[in-house]
């Protein structure tokens, strides 16, 4: 069965329940609260939704010290890889070679 | 034994020269250059490069340094301990992590998480990630249900494989963005984003 299928049949199902308890003879107060029961629900995944994504990012993993390590090993890369002939060698900025004073 | 299949779309920035340089170091056994004379989509660079795999398994993975190396022995390790058919690398779990996004592309990043969680419920912490080893079969199959491109593509791949009753393992890696080149994540990536999470939740 698809999620959308049954998505909609468990709505259905919600819907239909609170249809009749909507029906049912309650207290003034009792009939409120059960018409607003679906507006709550929807608030409360709003704020939790948010809640949820906030505390996420807030723990988000990272990983300094992964690219800390990255940066050594791309260098020492480098250095085999021009031994072998792979890369060419790296310009140095040799102030001597500069023209003029 | 190993090898490396490279799909490069000729990228106009040396890549294929340094390739060659590395083939007559390392061999051309070792390393597979399959490119194609344009700039196709992922999915079917996968495909591609499928037809070149000669080994069992098959990792998928970067090569712009975002994705390192030395996890490849521990998603082996872990295919092995639980035999599973796809395992996954995880940028959400500890000991992994994300290097190089600011704040916005963090809450973009979690935002997204979230979204495809709830609609979708796939059981793995980081369904966009692309630093993946998979059984070669498995990998053939779930790439010729696949529809969607980008971002979308590697959700896609994981839900494709809860439906076909695949088994999902995870592994925690490091990823350290923008190295080399900057990841793109602009207007259009967000409401293609969206488009194929609509997509996927209401075909599967």
């Amino acid at each position: 069965m698809l999620r959308i299928v049954r998505l909609i049949l468990w709505s259905m199902l919600f819907v239909a329940i609170w249809a009749v308890a909507l029906q049912l003879k309650w207290s003034e107060s009792t009939q409120w609260v059960i018409q607003m029961v679906p507006l709550w629900m929807l608030v409360s995944f709003g704020f939790f939704s948010l809640g949820k994504i906030g505390m996420s990012v807030a723990v988000f993993p990272t990983c300094l010290d992964a690219a800390l390590d990255l940066q050594k090993e791309i260098s020492q890369a480098r250095v085999e890889l021009e031994k072998n002939g792979v890369l060419e060698p790296t310009k140095t900025n040799n102030m001597m070679d500069k023209k003029g004073k | 034994s190993f090898e490396i299949v490279i799909v490069d779309d000729n990228s106009p920035d040396g890549t294929q020269d340094v390739i060659k340089r590395l083939q007559k170091v390392y061999g051309d056994d070792r390393i597979k250059l399959r490119g194609r004379s344009g700039k196709l989509g992922l999915g079917s660079a996968y495909m591609h490069g499928l037809q070149f795999v000669s080994g069992e398994y098959v990792i998928i993975m970067d090569a712009d340094m975002s994705h390192h190396p030395k996890f490849i022995p521990e998603m082996i390790a872990e295919q092995e301990r639980s035999g599973a058919d796809i395992v996954t690398g995880t940028r959400y779990v500890q000991p992994g992590g994300v290097h190089g996004w600011d704040l916005r592309r963090k809450l973009t990043s979690r935002v997204a998480n979230y979204l495809a969680a709830t609609l979708l419920s796939p059981g793995v912490s980081d369904l966009t990630g692309s630093f993946r080893l998979y059984r070669k079969d498995v990998l053939k199959t779930l790439v010729s249900q696949a529809v969607s491109k980008g971002y979308v593509f590697q959700m896609e791949m994981i839900i494709r494989a809860r439906q076909n009753g695949f088994s999902i393992a995870e592994v925690p890696v490091t990823f350290v963005d923008r190295v080399y080149g900057a990841s793109k994540l602009g207007g259009s990536e967000i409401v293609g984003y969206l488009k194929g999470l609509i997509y996927l939740f209401l075909t599967t």
